[in-house]
């Protein structure tokens, strides 16, 4: 190496200097200048009301963060501290800032540690190495949601700064991945900023959620949705038997924003597809003969054994499915329709006010001409005509369509009931709601809608309560598809700008334009629930799940994709056993329960808002009241059901299979686990969780007093709700209270601790 | 009229000498936002100041805060002196293989001046004036981590322009003080006549 390098006063450091300038190494230099825009997304949610006049779509622009707080972070703690070099960002966002030693870039938005509302993000030192052209010259580093993303993915994932870039990249679905490096406002192509504008909504409200974190204090124990520790806010002391010292810890922003993505231990997933079949308990579908690829798809995954259904018969089960709660719903008797008025918390609209997408397949969706749509306006109860069991419109031409087979078919094979998203007032008010719902094809015939023929032989002559004769069946999807051909139908709702063909669900998957949460509703035929229709069943989830594997979103390693499996209730005359309220009050007029806390219904339009305080569930503080006073039907459990979860994490080899999990749950938990996986609640606070997905063993050891329903448990852990995480330990000699005693399934533990305590949707 | 050809031909001679002679060089640069880089250096030009090398003695200010140690609670700081380093294109870096010329032509530059140890340990200051064709670089840099690292908003030790601006860039030759001109002028003289007679 030359050394022509001629410092004023020569000496070894100087001799070092001219090495290192010689060979142009930037790491050497510990400096940093940097610039950049602070920016991120103004995100507007959805207004909810009853209805559509009153309801509008949530509306997202990008945007800059003037006068945020900018720092070398040089003891990366995530915040500003005194010492450490910063600024402040100009009415542009813009900010430049220098640093004699390496360090992450902070940006404190809204305010300093501590300031409600306030957020955080983030610029990993790598980031910064990599756009260094030179150690002496300027950076260009913007610090945005994205930014802190790529920064956790190598702080978690062990991933290089390229790496992480890259897989973010590909996971949102960017053109050019150079763009997820630009603030929003910058990034010129308008698909590649749709997409991270998307990303950015959702990283910003997990982001905000881990500022929360550290200023309140929360513990690692919290944060993991352990609350068996003493000197943890919520302790329970009825179950610590499973505490980690290192649960006691609290963390700064670095950990906090990683528990902002695994709240409660669940990860965060990209789509996730949720398949309900009808009327089976556990014992009827594991290791069932007659289900032979669902007991592989099972098997493939992790299954939950002592998952329970929350009632009897379907209905509240669905109810409960799509808002933790069945409302006092007891029976399949006529609802009011929409069941559920005055803007209450439900799945559909928590996932719309977070920038999340959702859609119902149906299977039968109805093409209905142009002029007689089904349309919730002119839609006000069950169709008593039709027995009362299956919601039709009565404008509907369903006796007009007719099969391959000649015979004259009715919509009737789906059940409009089975789709939880239906019942709520607030939801179907929503401009997406129409929109969200989207046809999907199953088995029919002797061949399915692709032309490969069905294995197995329809059950002679079945009866359907609808009517329909199996035996000559054609394609019934086929037929659909040619009605609405014939009858130039583009789409079947009113406001549905998604035109009509048998199988949407397929098309998604190919466009890559399915939701974020999906939910799966085969038709009557497929769902198990007719006579006889238990092996068309198991072929129509081969045949959907089928559709899903080949999908290149599951086959991207980048993203995460999780299949669920389930049923809405067990069988009763087996397994109804269990839960805090053995005694139904039985099937009669609806009761719709409002609750209130400190004189406000807690089930406000407010609570909907993400990380709203709407209750806080402090002992002492609120006093929570019910009208019926006696609600003595919503957590009585109706036996044990089958939950299975099978992910392409899993598929892909990056996670286990063949797991199991015996703690009690219920649709109760499933709420909570899909709240914590779309960032949609605060585990910190009991009353951001939905309706009964907060009642927590510790929500309700601090209400007992004002849960009447819960008076006289043997069990708190059992009748409790908690995230399907799988962190509660039994302790030794417990014993399993389980439905399965009824059933023909032996659970592979019944006392003690199980194998592992893995999480079930574990993804690495 | 002999010793009139011969003074003329000595002023002739002191200017053409003066392309060549080592000099003191002053230097701003006005940053768009206001800030302002001044200094000065000692080197050689043989066009008159057009380019300069064998640069040293070398002094620079940000906004008049000199580029220097700084004591603080009886701690100082920054005793390194500064250095001046060209920028080679291929490499991508300040390196020491490649001659360190100053022009007064802005656009035409591409040096760093900086602490002498600021790739070992953490660095003191810098004024970078950089225009890279071959990369699409073009930016001037002036930053005083002494000061600009605890800086609070609305502190003025840290500048950037990117790209930087040939015109708010000047480079001055000093003029020498009447008696040292004139020591010159009479050592130039005496030096012309001097290989004038030995060449005779």
């Amino acid at each position: 190496m030359s050394s022509k390098f001629q410092p004023p006063s020569p000496s070894k450091v100087a001799a070092a200097v001219a090495s290192v300038l010689a060979l142009g190494s930037a790491s050497a230099f510990a400096g940093s200048i940097v610039q950049g825009v602070v920016g991120g997304v103004n995100f507007t949610p959805p207004v909810f009301a009853d209805t559509a006049a009153a309801s509008s779509a949530a509306s997202t622009t990008p945007t800059v963060f003037p006068g945020a707080t900018v720092c070398f972070d040089l003891n990366n703690n995530g915040a500003c501290d005194a010492g450490e070099p910063y600024t402040t960002t100009s009415a542009t966002g813009s900010f430049k800032l220098s640093s004699a030693t390496e360090a992450p870039l902070v940006a404190q938005i809204g305010g300093a540690p501590g300031t409600a509302g306030r957020n955080v993000f983030r610029v990993h030192p790598q980031q910064i190495t990599a756009a260094t052209k030179s150690p002496l010259l300027v950076a260009t580093v913007n610090i945005t949601p994205i930014s802190t993303e790529i920064a956790l993915a190598i702080e978690n994932q062990g991933v290089t700064y390229n790496t992480a870039v890259a897989n973010l990249a590909q996971r949102i679905g960017v053109a050019t991945a150079a763009n997820v490096l630009l603030p929003p406002t910058q990034v010129t192509s308008s698909g590649d900023q749709a997409l991270i504008v998307k990303e950015s909504v959702i990283a910003q409200n997990r982001l905000k959620l881990a500022a929360k974190f550290v200023d309140r204090g929360d513990t690692v124990g919290e944060l993991r949705g352990n609350f068996d520790c003493p000197a943890v806010a919520s302790f329970d002391p009825t179950n610590a038997d499973a505490c980690a010292v290192s649960d006691l810890n609290t963390v700064a922003i670095p950990a906090a924003q990683k528990y902002a993505y695994n709240l409660e231990g669940m990860p965060q997933y990209d789509y996730v597809f949720v398949i309900v079949e009808e009327n089976e308990s556990q014992s009827s579908v594991v290791g069932a003969s007659t289900l032979p690829y669902i007991n592989n798809l099972i098997s493939s995954g992790n299954l939950f054994y002592n998952y329970f259904s929350t009632g009897a018969p379907s209905e509240p089960n669905y109810l409960a499915l799509g808002a933790a709660d069945d409302w006092g719903q007891v029976g399949d008797e006529a609802l009011p329709y929409p069941a559920v008025t005055g803007v209450k918390p439900n799945l559909w609209n928590a996932i719309d006010a977070v920038g999340l997408t959702w859609h119902v397949y149906e299977g039968s969706l109805w093409p209905s001409p142009a002029g007689t749509q089904q349309n919730l306006a002119g839609a006000t109860s069950w169709n008593a005509s039709n027995g009362g069991l299956w919601f039709d419109n009565p404008t509907e031409p369903k006796t007009t369509i007719p099969g391959n087979d000649g015979v004259q078919y009715t919509s009737s094979l789906r059940a409009v009931k089975h789709n939880p998203a239906v019942w709520y007032a607030d939801a179907a008010a929503q401009p997406d709601f129409a929109t969200n719902h989207r046809s999907i094809s199953g088995a029919y015939g002797t061949t399915d809608v692709n032309g490969n023929a069905i294995p197995y032989a329809y059950p002679a002559n079945t009866s359907s309560t609808t009517g329909n004769n199996y035996t000559s069946a054609g394609d019934w999807d086929s037929a659909l598809q040619s009605y609405a051909t014939a009858n130039n139908i583009t789409s079947w709702w009113t406001g549905n700008t998604q035109p009509w063909v048998q199988d949407q669900f397929k098309a998604d998957l190919a466009s890559g334009n399915v939701a974020n949460f999906n939910f799966i509703v085969p038709d009557q035929d497929d769902d198990m629930h007719n006579p006889g229709t238990v092996p068309r069943a198991d072929y129509w989830v081969q045949n959907v799940v089928a559709k899903i594997k080949s999908s290149a979103l599951w086959n991207d390693p980048t993203k995460r994709v999780a299949i669920v499996f389930t049923f809405d209730e067990g069988e009763s005359a087996k397994t109804s056993c269990c839960g805090w309220n053995p005694l139904r009050t039985g099937d009669g007029a609806s009761q719709l329960v409002t609750f209130t806390a400190n004189g406000t219904e807690v089930s406000s339009a407010s609570a909907l808002a993400p990380f709203t305080e709407a209750y806080k569930g402090t002992a002492g503080t609120s006093t929570l009241t019910f009208t019926p006073t006696t609600y003595s039907a919503g957590n009585h459990g109706h036996g044990v059901t089958t939950f299975s979860v099978y992910t392409n994490q899993i598929a892909l080899g990056n996670a286990p299979g063949g797991l199991y999990d015996t703690d009690y749950y219920s649709h109760f938990s499933w709420v909570r686990t899909l709240q914590d996986i779309f960032g949609l609640a605060d585990p910190g606070l009991p009353g951001t969780y939905m309706n009964r997905s907060k009642y927590t063993e510790n929500f309700i050891n601090q209400n007992a007093s004002v849960l009447p329903e819960f008076a006289g448990s043997a069990n708190p852990h059992f009748d409790a709700v908690r995230a399907m995480n799988h962190v509660y330990q039994f302790p030794a000699g417990v014993t399993r209270v389980s439905g399965l005693a009824n059933g023909g399934v032996t659970t592979p533990v019944t006392t003690g601790p199980d194998a592992t305590q893995a999480n079930l949707f574990e993804t690495n | 009229m002999h010793a009139l050809v011969k003074m003329t031909v000595a002023a002739a001679l002191i200017g053409v000498s003066a392309v060549a002679s080592a000099g003191t060089y002053d230097f701003s640069y006005l940053f768009g936002d206001g800030q302002e880089v001044t200094g000065s250096f000692t080197g050689t030009s043989t066009d008159g100041g057009q380019s300069v090398t064998n640069i040293s003695n070398l002094q620079v200010q940000l906004n008049g805060i000199a580029f220097g140690p700084v004591t603080s609670n009886g701690v100082t700081t920054g005793n390194a002196p500064l250095q001046v380093n060209a920028w080679n294109p291929t490499l991508v870096a300040f390196d020491d293989t490649t001659p360190v010329t100053i022009y007064a032509n802005g656009a035409l530059n591409n040096f760093s001046i900086s602490d002498v140890d600021a790739a070992v340990n953490v660095p003191d200051y810098e004024f970078v004036y950089l225009n890279d064709a071959t990369n699409g670089f073009y930016e001037v840099v002036a930053n005083n981590y002494l000061q600009s690292d605890s800086f609070s908003p609305g502190s003025t030790q840290l500048a950037t322009d990117t790209p930087g601006n040939a015109a708010d860039w000047t480079l001055t030759p000093v003029p020498l003080p009447a008696p040292v001109l004139l020591l010159a002028s009479s050592l130039g003289l005496l030096g012309v006549i001097g290989r004038r007679r030995r060449a005779a």
